[in-house]
This record gives C-alpha cells, structure tokens and sequence, in this order.
C-alpha cells in the first residue's frame, strides 16, 4: 500500500532537485525557460513559507522576500519551463498545501523544527534564484531588468534569511540595502558598498570580508579607469586627463588586487555578513552594466550608449573618493587586528621556537585546531605591511580622477593640459559661445 | 574523506582558482579574470558556510599549480558532487550553484 509523501521527504526531494539544477547549469542553455518558470515557482515558494507556522515577528523579517516573490509571482509563466524548476515549484506547493492541511500547526511543528525547515526552503530558493542569475548572466547582461532585480532581492533575502539567527536579523541591512526593484542606478550600488563595506572594515575586521572589500576596490578602480579612458576617446573630457586618471585608477586596481593575493592561504579570521555579500554583489553587476560586453570591456561608443557619461564620469568619482577612504580604513583596521592577535592560524602553522611548539599548542595542533596569530608570527608583519599598500594608490586615483571635473583652463596642479587639448577646449568655447567658467561642473576660482 | 573534508578540498581548490584569476588579471586585457576572482570570493563563503567553521584551503599547497581556473573549478565541482546526497549540509546547495554560476560565466567569456 503506498502512503503519501511526509514533508521530511518533500523537502529532500526539493533539495536534490535544487543540486541538479546548480550541477546541470551549463547544459541547461535556454535562459527564457528559467525565466519562464518562475511566477510558478515564486508562487509555490511563498506559499510554502506562508503555510509554515512561524511567530509573526519571524514572519514580519521576511517582507523583503515576499515582496520580491509576489513581483516574480506576478510575471507571465513562460510556454517553456526549466524541468528542475518546474519539478522544486510542484514540491515547494505540495509542501505548502501540506502544512497548510494542518489543524494547528503551531502544535504539529516546534518552533526549531519551522524554522529548520524554513532554512531548507530558503536554501532551495536561494540555489535556485543563483542558478537562473548565472544563466542569464552568461548570456546577454542586458534584459529582464526587473525580473533580474526580483531575483537579486530573492537572492540576498534568502541568504540573509538562511544564515543569520530568527531575532537578528532586519534592522541595518533593512536600511542599508533595502533596494527597490527601480533602484538600479549605479550611485545607488556605490552608496549602499560604501556604508556596508566601512562598517565591515571595523577592526576586528575578518580576513574575508578584508579580502572581499579588497576585490570590490579592485574592480570599482579598474572598471572606473576603462570608463575614464572612453570619457577622454568621446571627448568628455581632455583626452590627457583622462589618460592620467586612467592609469592611476588602473594602479590603485592593482594595488588592491595585490593586496588581496598577499593574503596567506591560511589565514582567517570571522566571517561575511550577508549585507556586505549583497552590496558586493549589486556593484559587481551595475559595474558589468556599465563597462562589460561578451566577456570584454565594452567600447567607449557602448558605454555612452548604456550611460550618460559625464554622470557617470561623477558617481565613479565618488567611488573613488569612497575607495580611498576604505583604502585608509582598511589599512587601520587590517594592521589592529594583525597586531592584535584578531586572525587565526591553524596550530600546527604556528613558528616553532628552539623547542618547538608549546605543549599546550602541540595539543591544539595534534586536534588540528585553530589558534590566535600571534602578532610576532611573521605572517601577521607581511599582512599589517600589505595592508598598507592601498591607501596611496587609491589616493592618487581619487585626485587625477577628480581632475576629469574641474574645467580645463583650471586645471589640477597635477595635471597640465596638453597645447591640442587646450585648443579644443577654446574651439569648444567658441562655437558654443559659452564661457568655461559658466559650465555647472565648476572647478576653484584663481581669485 | 568526510563531508567536511571534502567541502574544505573543494574550498581549497577554489581558493587555489582565485588566486590563480588574480595573479593572471594584470596580463588579461578583457578584464574577465578579475570579475571571475570577486566572484570565487562568494563562492568561498558560501563553502564556508556550508562547512560552518573556519577550514584550511592550504590543505591542496600544490593547486595553485595543478592547473588553469576553468581546471581547478570543475576539480571542485566534482569533489562536491562525490558527497552523498543525505551528508549534504542544506547550505551546499547555493554555494554549488554559484561554483556553477562562474564556471559557467568563465566559459562563456573566455570560449
């Protein structure tokens, strides 16, 4: 005699599914039936969480994610569908119906077990919000603005809702990143990176999440420096400045790269917060937006098609300033946490004296436990000492960057504007009968 | 190998394909290594959080030289997809979509 499926059973079969997707992703070439099966799939999801009998504060911390499966709900079911995505949504109802079958739930299923089974869900959602994103990412990055948006937001809900205590979580990332599906401006990824990544660098800062603002900074400069050098091709700006802004947002890029390779393998110390994932994430894509064509860095001519330039020119500049203040407190907080003993180091990596490891190490080690660097281990001077190594180059970047702004017969002292330059910009001046120093961008006054 | 063991080999394995995107970037004038290396930064976290303590990549010293990113990615892929399915932490699941993600995005930006 069969018996029907228990929820246990139904949330495996939900996960396996999800594993199949993730594990199939590059044969699964069709990016419009992933699209396509997900108001089905957002509908089955909400209605699982909504069926599980959770506290209404519990339930209240996920608006953001309702909020974002009701936008993918809403969407058109495509006539094609993904088939593990189509097979999570059948299970994903099948669950909510389930529990929703319950008399009172709230005795059937303790509150740890709603909440275990909840994690699972979002786990499953979250797979596959990420596998749909990387399939349309491999593909064009320029449609299904909102639909992509939802999904971000499902991404990140879920994650924040998977990893992080019922009790702890909202509040600051709810004001730092609560995007709104038309908030896709670039000014709004730089903003919310630049309040979460200060507040993730405070010391005792982890070595990820060092690392992690390391690799934003890298990217924000060199993406800023291929933007830079399109102003100065369209003749945005003058073609030298931009040339000098290029190179030093180009070198400051490297530095934070290197910076991020000096890391030892080994080394580590706390973990990410869900919201600096997030805000890496969301600048990671407005900056693809904006500077990246099938897999290269996109022509000036698309640049100025995607963006008004000389707006962007300005939101970059800012992300300049914001990466040589992280840049600064990167270094402050990297070497407190090096000298302070913050990062930790399996023991058996530990700098043996004439005697070798104590005995108490050598126990830890024995264990393969973990044990605080100590701040005289040379491995925490190589990190304190590459710490360092950002701040001026991201210095430099901001001020030949914030030259682009200033109007040319003005310029920064240390930028000279070349004779052909300066005869443009007189050209300029004279055919459009407008005098630089009433253009809005205005620089200082010699006065 | 344990379950754990084996989220820290491919943990290792990815750290090891990072490392080498980044150390490759400087020469890569499409830009693609230094999105791919940010993007095996997330990866590592989720692993890190499927695992649920901290692990040791540099138990895999020798990846950094086993191989080219797309290699060492799929090495991972395959250390992951050998758990059994009912010794997968419900946490594995995202970070094996988003290992897939970039070897996906990584193919189709450097075929």
């Amino acid at each position: 005699m069969s018996r029907s499926a228990t929820a246990g059973e139904l949330l495996d079969l939900a996960q396996r599914q999800a594993w199949d997707l993730a594990t199939g992703l590059s044969h699964s070439t069709n990016s419009e039936a992933h699209v396509g099966s997900w108001p089905q799939l957002a509908g089955a999801a909400a209605h699982a969480l909504d069926a599980l009998p959770l506290s209404p504060g519990d339930r209240h911390q996920h608006w953001r994610l309702n909020e974002a499966l009701a936008g993918l709900a809403a969407g058109s079911p495509g006539e094609r569908r993904q088939p593990q995505l189509e097979r999570m949504s059948e299970l994903l109802g099948a669950l909510g119906d389930l529990w929703s079958g319950e008399h009172s739930p709230g005795e059937a299923m303790a509150d740890r077990d709603a909440h275990a089974a909840q994690s699972k869900i979002l786990s499953v959602v979250e797979t596959a919000a990420r596998a749909t994103l990387g399939r349309l990412d491999a593909g064009s990055r320029h449609g299904h603005i909102r639909f992509r948006r939802h999904l971000e937001q499902v991404r990140d809900s879920c994650h924040d809702g998977a990893v992080v205590p019922p009790g702890q979580r909202g509040g600051r990332y709810d004001d730092v990143a609560a995007v709104t599906p038309d908030d896709l401006s670039l000014a709004g990824a730089v903003q919310r990176w630049q309040s979460v990544t200060i507040e993730a660098l405070q010391a005792p800062v982890s070595a990820r999440a060092a690392r992690m603002a390391a690799g934003d900074a890298a990217l924000l400069s060199v993406s800023s420096a291929v933007v830079a050098a399109a102003a100065g091709k369209l003749d945005v700006v003058p073609a030298d400045v931009a040339k000098r802004a290029g190179t030093a947002l180009a070198g400051a890029g490297r530095a934070w790269q290197d910076a991020s390779l000096a890391w030892p393998r080994y080394v580590q110390g706390g973990a990410v917060t869900p919201e600096q994932m997030a805000v890496g994430a969301e600048l990671r894509n407005a900056l693809e937006q904006l500077t990246r064509h099938d897999g290269r860095w996109a022509t000036p001519e698309q640049i100025a098609l995607r963006a008004e330039v000389d707006e962007t020119l300005a939101t970059l500049r800012r992300g300049a300033a914001a990466v040589e203040r992280i840049g600064v407190r990167y270094e402050a907080s990297v070497q407190t946490t090096a000298l302070g003993e913050g990062f930790t180091i399996p023991a058996r990596r530990l700098e043996k004296g004439p005697q070798g490891l104590d005995v108490a190490a050598s126990r830890i080690a024995a264990r393969g436990g973990w044990v605080p660097l100590p701040s005289s281990h040379s491995e925490a001077a190589g990190i304190a000492a590459a710490a360092g190594t950002v701040a001026i180059p991201s210095r430099d970047a901001r001020v030949a960057f914030d030259a682009t702004a200033r109007r040319p017969e003005f310029p920064h002292p240390l930028s000279r504007m070349t004779g052909a330059a300066q005869r443009k910009q007189n050209e300029r001046a004279a055919t459009t009968g407008r005098h630089p120093e009433r253009t809005r961008d205005a620089g200082p006054s010699r006065a | 190998m344990t379950p754990g063991e084996q989220i820290a080999r491919a943990l290792g394995l990815v750290e090891a394909a990072e490392r080498v995107a980044l150390r490759d970037a400087a020469e890569d004038s499409t830009g693609q290594l230094m999105f791919t290396a940010r993007q095996l930064l997330d990866v590592q976290t989720l692993l890190e959080e499927a695992l649920g303590q901290d692990a040791e990549p540099s138990a895999s010293t020798g990846d950094l030289q086993a191989g080219g990113v797309q290699e060492l990615l799929a090495q991972a892929g395959a250390v992951l997809d050998a758990i059994a399915p009912e010794d997968r932490p419900a946490r594995l699941l995202p970070a094996r979509a988003e290992l897939a993600t970039a070897l996906l995005a990584f193919e189709a930006h450097t075929a």
